[in-house]
């Protein structure tokens, strides 16, 4: 591996000093400035030198396309300068004055008499020693953080040089500034930098956002190439106070930004709050066909709603069905069928999925879930399938949804036994559920495929939705504001959905099994569900999916053969991608002895 | 205006005899009266009350966005039977403006102040308490004030703020004034500051002069039209090993002058090479006019502050007085002991600084109400010219 630092095109770039020097004099004018300094710091000059800090690499622990995260050893002994300009307070008693209340003030007749001076100050033969923390990504921009206080030590050279002890006062004070400005400040405007370099579709994507928030606009698969950073942030933002797994929610947020449109964010972001808010109003969703409009041989068993997409909501959705008297959301029942299914299977939950043939599936299933539901479980299932199941119950869960459409009757009064309603759910499901709803609702499975849209982790729940027939043309909502999942529009691919968990679950039960014993050890369950979503999040091979467009079910088929392969073989690079970037982790984490830096732990 | 508590303090003083402008501290008064006047910024109101003529409280509260407020009592041994209230007031008690300075009256031998009861003596130091409680600022001051003997005088003020360094500072200081020449020596805990005032005046020594022609003073006083004066301070901060010093002379006509009472002071620091020349003429009965010039050797800035006074009083004065701000009186027959302050209503402040910042400040009493009005005007700024605009109403009774 090799990096490669380019020091001279950074100042090579005649509007960066321009920039920078605005930076800094805003950063140095901000914090309230001592009384002896009358007038706004201005940086004059600024000059960054020839010499490069050297870097030395101690830590890689995230790599990809879209993000890093490491940490660095700096010494920098360049010759870069800085110049500033302000005017000091001469009169050492007019500053003590200034400061003094009026009432207890000696009042001195002329002894206080101001006298500004203008002051020039240059700053060179900087030393700076340090650990750096890097962390980039594509979405968020460029964090960079001092460990420890990387000054050394620094030339103060000003007017005032003739005069010892102004010219050690300002040394003094100066340096104080500077670690300052060097712990606090510097991270802020580098990240307002970054902001400014990769982030050009943050602005544009707010602005989409507020244009296309129509409900009503068929926009919902037109924007896939839109960041939707904005409305996502936001959701981020509400989902903090959801507990446990509120970092791993952020962390994800990167992936997930760059692929989901904002339109269909916001969207989705309606549709959940209505959902838990009692609200009657369900925005609609093109091409795609709510749950609760379908027809009642449509309307089914929730457990085949494949709302939960991450494995790992399991747990919360248990304990939701825990208090399992009482009819719980369509999303909650979905993702009990996920435990139910996972339980059931064992915490391996690879065998199963992998003989998941359609007829015999269902029904074991379908028993298994309503047990489930009757005895309010709240086994120790969920728990234990925590990691490795995560996946899988995704895959289960399609089949779930697949076999609905054969038994209607039983779904259907499984349904009405299950009465959706809106449940308060606590906090942590909150975002679960959120979570499920991104899934559930993007469309953006349809082979039509004009969507880049697509999320990763959304086309996992593809083969479910599948079946359910189009309703392009969106009813009046109907009174079940719950029943928010919805189904893309392509029907009768019954094959693919199977198939596609068939060729699924393999990878994605590799990838549990690779990563849970990793996580396991740092992280509770809400942790640790982050680490399988954001595995199966990162599996670049899902994208290409959106774009194969057949609506026949021929098409379908070869497009999911296609589509087998391209996975098989995103998901071996990306295997080896991570197992290189854990062996990294692994090394360093044996070299250093000792748990990693706080920084490092993901969801921490 | 004149707060209640200052009036109070200053009805003190005379009521103790001490001589508040026999003080270098005090040299430039009139400039600053007439130059540097506070304009008053939102609403503020003051309800003060002397309960007894030892006792004295007093309300504020201001509005300016937030509301706040103090509290303030004041105690002194001395009854205070020359504090009047709002309704009676004298407006020249009530309101700085041009110091009319009296002749250095000879200060009490410290026998005078002696009281003898029965073979004991009785007699006491007058004392002043004062303490404020600023309440949303929870800050406090208090004053404490003594005569020591009828040459000295103990001042101490302390303000707490728990935002202040160490919670608050105190200033001592030790006030001597012996007529011809004053002192005064001051501590404050703040930087551990010490500094050392003084003031001279030239000529006449009250000390020496007045037992001879105790008998036909009148006639020795009028020989003296104007008094000079030179002062100095130096401070020296301990803490912050910093100080500072100033050196400066006033001249100012007495009341026994036939022309135009003037003040002209001139200050000089010679560390920072700072000059300031002022320059206050009385151009008649009602109006003071008055200009500051600053200017500092070393870095050649420079501020030029011009101010008026105007006193407007009732029946045919009143009209004259509006016709012309800047009319200039004919000195002939002017004098200044003679006049009745009774029929004044009001006093317009003006000054403008070089920067086109206007001051505007009026000062005058409507039934049994003092008010002062006045706004702060930047004429550069044209989209905002009014910078702060404000009222203040104080009631005494």
């Amino acid at each position: 591996m090799a990096f490669n630092f380019n020091w001279s095109p950074l100042t090579a770039d005649p509007e960066f000093y321009s920039r920078a020097r605005d930076l800094l004099t805003a950063a140095l004018n901000k914090s309230p400035k001592p009384p002896i300094i009358v007038a706004d710091i201005l940086v004059t000059e600024l000059n960054l030198g020839t010499t490069p800090p050297d870097l030395e690499i101690l830590e890689i622990g995230d790599l990809a396309d879209d993000r890093f995260r490491g940490i660095f050893k700096m010494e920098y002994s360049g010759d870069a300068f800085l110049t500033l300009q302000t005017k000091v307070q001469a009169n050492p008693l007019n500053t003590y004055l200034s400061t003094a209340p009026s009432f207890t003030s000696p009042q001195p007749l002329a002894a206080s008499a101001p006298l500004t001076i203008p002051l020039q100050i240059t700053l060179s033969n900087f030393r700076l020693s340090g650990f750096v923390i890097l962390v980039f990504s594509k979405a968020k921009g460029v964090t960079l953080v001092f460990r420890n206080d990387p000054l050394e030590s620094l030339v103060v050279s000003s007017t005032f040089d003739s005069i010892p002890f102004i010219k050690d006062y300002l040394q003094k004070e100066i340096e104080k500034q500077l670690r300052n400005l060097f712990q606090e400040e510097l991270p802020a405007i580098i990240h307002r930098l970054s902001l400014r370099w990769w982030g050009q579709d943050y602005d544009s994507a707010s602005s989409n956002t507020l244009r296309s928030s129509l409900p009503q606009n068929p926009t919902l698969n037109s924007g896939p190439s839109l960041s939707a950073k904005s409305s996502f942030e936001n959701l981020g933002e509400q989902a903090e106070g959801g507990g446990t797994s509120q970092q791993t929610f952020s962390f994800n947020n990167d992936l997930e930004s760059d692929t989901l449109s904002s339109k269909s964010l916001l969207r989705l972001a309606t549709l959940t709050d209505s959902q838990r808010t009692l609200s009657l109003f369900t925005p609609s969703i093109r091409e795609a066909i709510y749950r609760a409009w379908a027809t009642t041989s449509e309307r089914s068993d929730p457990t085949s709603t494949p709302s939960s997409t991450n494995g790992t909501h399991s747990s919360t959705t248990y304990s939701m069905d825990g208090s399992g008297a009482r009819p719980g959301l369509v999303a909650m029942a979905s993702s009990l069928s996920i435990s139910s299914s996972s339980g059931g299977l064992g915490p391996n939950g690879r065998p199963v999925t992998r003989s998941s043939a359609l007829g015999k599936k269902k029904k074991t299933r379908v028993v298994n879930l309503r047990r489930k539901k009757d005895t309010s479980t709240s086994d120790g299932d969920t728990s234990s399938i925590a990691g490795s199941s995560a996946p899988e119950s995704i895959t289960s869960s399609m089949e779930v949804g697949y076999e609905d459409k054969e038994h209607v009757e039983a779904n259907e009064a499984r349904a009405s036994t299950i009465i959706p309603e809106i449940n308060i759910p606590p906090p942590s499901l909150a975002i679960n559920d959120r979570r499920g709803d991104y899934v559930d609702v993007s469309p953006l499975r349809s082979p039509t495929g004009r969507d880049g849209f697509l999320a990763n982790r959304t086309v996992h729940h593809a083969g479910s939705d599948t079946k359910i027939p189009p309703t392009p043309s969106t009813p009046s909502p109907p009174q079940q504001t719950t029943q928010h999942i919805i189904y893309p529009s392509e029907k009768g691919m019954p094959f693919h959905s199977s198939e596609y968990s068939r060729e699924n679950s393999a990878p994605t039960s590799l990838f549990s099994g690779q990563y849970s014993p990793q996580y396991q050890p740092q992280q509770l369950s809400p942790g640790h569900h982050s680490s399988a979503s954001s595995v199966s999040m990162e599996n670049p091979f899902l994208e290409s999916r959106g774009r194969t467009g057949s609506s026949s079910s021929i098409a379908e088929k070869a497009w999911m053969m296609k589509m087998a392969g391209e996975m098989a073989r995103r998901w071996g690079e990306e295997r080896l991608r991570r197992e290189k970037a854990e062996e990294l982790l692994d090394e360093q984490r044996r070299r250093d002895g000792s748990s990693p830096p706080p920084a490092y732990q993901r969801s921490q | 205006m004149l707060g209640f508590m200052d009036y109070v303090q200053k009805s003190f003083y005379r009521a103790t005899k001490w001589d508040e402008d026999n003080s270098y501290a005090n040299l430039n008064a009139t400039a600053r009266a007439l130059l540097d006047f506070q304009t008053p910024k939102g609403l503020k109101m003051n309800i003060s009350s002397l309960s007894s003529p030892n006792f004295a409280t007093s309300y504020s509260m201001a509005s300016l966005g937030v509301v706040d407020g103090s509290v303030s009592y004041l105690y002194s041994s001395r009854a205070l039977g020359n504090v009047r209230n709002s309704g009676e007031v004298e407006l020249k008690d009530a309101i700085f403006g041009y110091r009319d300075l009296k002749e250095i009256a000879k200060p009490d031998a410290s026998k005078d102040w002696e009281i003898w009861q029965g073979g004991i003596r009785v007699d006491r130091r007058d004392t002043l308490l004062y303490g404020r409680m600023y309440l949303p600022a929870s800050t406090l001051e208090a004053l404490y004030l003594r005569r020591l003997a009828p040459t000295r005088q103990l001042k101490i003020s302390a303000v707490s703020n728990s935002r202040l360094p160490n919670g608050g500072t105190i200033l001592a200081l030790l006030q001597q004034d012996n007529g011809k020449y004053s002192s005064e020596y001051l501590y404050s805990t703040d930087v551990a500051l010490i500094g050392i005032r003084g003031l001279y005046n030239f000529g006449f020594d009250p000390r020496k002069a007045l037992p001879h022609n105790s008998g036909n003073g009148s006639a020795d006083s009028r020989k003296i039209a104007g008094r000079f004066s030179a002062g100095a301070e130096v401070y020296y901060g301990i803490l912050n090993k910093s100080g500072g010093v100033s050196t400066g002379f006033r001249y100012t006509t007495l009341p026994s002058n036939t022309g135009s009472p003037l003040t002209m002071t001139l200050t000089i620091n010679p560390i920072i090479g700072h000059f300031q020349a002022a320059y206050a003429v009385k151009a008649g009965k009602g109006a003071v006019l008055c200009s500051r010039y600053d200017f500092n050797i070393y870095s050649y800035e420079s501020d030029l502050v011009l101010g008026c006074e105007i006193w407007r009083r009732k029946q045919q004065q009143a009209t004259r007085t509006e016709t012309g701000t800047e009319e200039v009186w004919q000195p002939d027959g002017f004098t200044t002991g003679g006049e009745k302050e009774e029929d004044v209503t009001g006093v317009l402040k003006a000054r403008i600084t070089q920067n086109f910042n206007i001051g505007l400040l009026w000062e005058g009493r409507f039934k049994q109400l003092l008010f002062s009005i006045g706004s702060n005007i930047d004429l550069k700024r044209r989209d905002q010219p009014f910078r702060t605009v404000g009222i203040e109403i104080q009631y005494n009774s």
